[in-house]
């Protein structure tokens, strides 16, 4: 079926996303009394500008990258360097702040743009090396950007949540076939290779992380030494040959218009389950249940954590590094954190609001026996949740 | 024995530390962490919101690493020497504050900053000047030692096996060539680009041009595939031949244009000034629709990091 008028090939219609999520931002200065914003991590200046960097390496991307800056007071944001055509925008000539040449363009540009401002006026979600020798913004007194993009991202629109749930879908399909594939004697760099393939025909560049198919230990004490006492997870190093019966933590994220996917599940390398390892996968299975129970509008953080622990029998059902549940949008983790070390005041304040994106990640661990883990990525709605994505299988683990 | 690449490098920094009489430095830029501490992590990408990472303490000659694990750390980091991934900055402030040498420093040096950092080293390292390190590092890893060019090799040769994948399969649509380039690629030994893989069919020829980390450092490949690229190729090979020190990169020949910059720890940037022995560089000729790259090695003899006959037998 050919996309409606004015969708891209995902049926997403970008111009309203663009314009809709720039007011968010807007709106949100206004409520902090912030009058500008200067921003150069690559998906805040792709949120207020639209301007997307392509996916590659780090050392590739800040070469790339433009900066933005958004004035409260005016209809379009400015874009100093990157490649304006086709965007709503100011455009500037100029080049990435990680050379002196485009901090000094960005630097004039900020003379002009915002000369009448005190740096208290003024948001920053970061300065590369050369911004801080042009002393432009000037370090002293600005504030921090990034608690803004957090408040103006946290709540997503409509087109927002299609684009999260058409990059899940694709994350997905790819991984019908990576996951065939694995087999005694099989290697990480096989599957890793299958996933790229896969995704790269279907339409999608560069993967965001680089995929994960970690063999997890069966005791932690046979794991790598953490500082958490847990478990190890995602390494991401070196390249295992898989054996019979490995339990295979699995994890990957592709983004769509610049919105992340995030896919997570268990797999056992050659053979079913064993019932203990399948009451693993039914205690997960608890949990999450649990979890999207208490999961509607005006529940808390503490509520969905109180919820998971409970299905638990009292055990909380996450890796103490990470959360029980984060957001994903712009960033593959943002907000909502939920179990964090920020801790339970916390996430008993956090009051979770319809257009959020909740992706569930308990863990369950039997030392000895091993771990179960996988991810559900779901959306707030007026009166419960939704799911995003295509409702992938738990395979070879028995819903039941 | 000799001394392990992880060593040779803190050994640069602590003397580059010493020279601009740096007490500490707390670094977040990808390239320095690797190359201060030698801590192998997950490979993600795009840029990064700046975070501090990596730590090193002049007075104890101690690195100190955000990490939960001890996997893809350098024996000599002891783990007490890891602090956790934490969301709380209040638990991040503690634990940048209990590193030994931190809240005396008196020049500290960074390679970025957020106004959330700036409040947590008013807290850690009061007094501190702040000294801006970019420069100086990206100094300190210009000229390579020799197990970093044998690792740019060995992406070299995973970057040289996407293209004899993409060869075997022309002809074929440019997506179907670049699915075939990154599966040849991860399959060889690297999953991590540098960039996304190009494959551009214009005419009867098509461009190719991958590139991958191993190990964090870079390897990569330019060839034009089919058509009459030998023109363009002959400049390529005389450019790549010219990178000796002293002189400066090249800039065009016989109307083919050059794009020349450092390669590393990923993309480093583009070179001005003379070429020093030890640099690796990544080298581009364009002529029309034609490309060629390759990583050399600046010598008095220039090594191309896939060997002569690599660049002088393709076209």
């Amino acid at each position: 079926m050919a996309p409606a008028a004015g969708t891209d090939s995902h049926g997403i219609d970008v111009e309203r996303l663009r314009a809709e999520r720039l007011q968010r931002l807007r709106d949100t200065m206004a409520a902090q009394g912030i009058a500008a914003l200067v921003l150069t991590h690559a998906p805040n200046v792709g949120y207020a500008t639209g301007h997307r960097v392509p996916a590659a390496d780090g050392s590739v991307a800040n070469f790339r990258r433009p900066v933005a800056v958004v004035r409260a007071d005016e209809d379009r944001p400015h874009l100093v360097g990157g490649e304006p055509d086709g965007l709503d925008v100011v455009a500037h000539p100029g080049s990435t702040p990680d050379h002196d040449e485009g901090a000094r363009a960005l630097a004039s540009v900020l003379d002009e743009v915002l000369g009448d401002l005190s740096p208290g006026q003024v948001a920053v979600d970061g300065w590369t090396g050369p911004m801080l020798r042009s002393g432009k913004p000037p370090l002293a007194g600005c504030a921090d950007a990034r608690p803004i993009l957090g408040a103006a991202t946290i709540c997503k629109t409509a087109d927002e949540l299609a684009c999260i749930s058409a990059a899940q879908r694709i994350n997905e399909v790819a991984m019908l076939d990576v996951g065939a594939e694995l087999a005694p004697g099989t290697n990480r760099s096989d599957l890793a290779a299958t996933f790229l393939r896969r995704t790269r025909e279907l339409g999608i560049a560069v993967s965001m992380i680089d995929p994960i198919f970690q063999p997890m230990p069966r005791a932690i004490a046979d794991g790598p030494r953490t500082t958490t006492g847990d478990v190890a997870f995602p390494t991401g190093l070196g390249d295992p040959t898989y054996r019979e019966g490995d339990l295979v933590w699995v994890d990957s994220g592709i983004t769509v218009n610049g919105y992340a996917s995030d896919f997570g599940r268990t797999w056992i390398c050659g053979r079913g389950p064993s019932e203990a390892e399948q009451e693993l996968f039914d205690r997960w299975r608890a949990v999450i249940d649990a979890s999207l129970d208490a999961l509607r509008p005006g529940a808390t953080s503490g509520d969905l954590c109180r919820a998971a622990t409970a299905a638990n029998g009292g055990e909380r059902p996450w890796l103490p590094h990470f959360y029980l549940a984060h957001g994903i949008g712009i960033e593959s983790a943002e907000m909502p954190l939920i179990g964090t070390d920020l801790g339970e005041a916390f996430d008993d304040a956090f009051v979770l609001a319809p257009g959020m994106v909740v992706v569930l990640e308990p863990v369950i661990w039997v030392d000895g026996v091993g771990g179960y883990r996988a991810e559900e990525v779901v959306a707030v709605t007026d009166d419960g949740w939704r799911a995003l994505g295509g409702g992938h299988p738990y395979d070879p683990f028995v819903v039941r | 024995m000799s001394t392990p690449l992880h060593v040779e490098r803190r050994d640069r920094v602590l003397s580059t530390m010493a020279g601009a009489e740096l007490d500490v430095l707390v670094l977040g830029e990808q390239a320095n962490v690797i190359y201060s501490s030698g801590h192998q992590r997950l490979w993600t990408a795009g840029t990064r919101p700046h975070a501090p990472t990596c730590i090193v303490v002049r007075r104890t000659g101690a690195t100190h690493l955000l990490s939960t694990w001890d996997e893809g750390v350098p024996d000599d980091v002891p783990f007490e020497h890891l602090f956790g991934i934490t969301w709380s900055p209040e638990v991040m402030g503690a634990a940048l504050t209990a590193i030994p040498g931190l809240s005396d420093a008196r020049r500290l040096g960074v390679d970025g900053m957020t106004a959330g950092f700036l409040r947590a080293v008013e807290r850690f390292a009061p007094g501190a000047e702040l000294v801006v390190v970019d420069e100086l590092l990206a100094d300190a890893r210009r000229t390579k030692f020799a197990a970093e060019v044998d690792l740019m090799q060995a992406a070299c040769r995973v970057a040289a096996a996407g293209l004899d994948a993409v060869e075997a399969a022309l002809p074929a649509p440019d997506d179907t060539a670049a699915a075939v380039a990154v599966d040849a690629m991860a399959r060889a030994g690297s999953s991590k680009p540098v960039d996304e893989p190009l494959v551009r069919t214009t005419g009867g020829s098509t461009v190719v041009d991958l590139g991958v980390l191993v190990e964090g450092y870079e390897g990569g490949i330019g060839r034009t595939l089919g058509g009459d690229p030998e023109g363009t190729a002959d400049v390529h090979r005389r450019a790549l031949a010219a990178c000796r020190p002293g002189t400066v990169a090249p800039g065009s020949d016989n109307g083919a244009t050059f794009e020349v910059r450092g390669a590393g720890l990923g993309a480093e940037r583009p070179v001005v000034g003379t070429l020093e022995a030890g640099m690796v560089l990544s080298v581009t000729t364009t002529a029309g629709s034609h490309r060629w790259r390759d990583l050399v090695l600046v010598a008095d003899e220039p090594r191309p990091l896939l060997g002569g006959a690599a660049v002088a037998g393709d076209g």
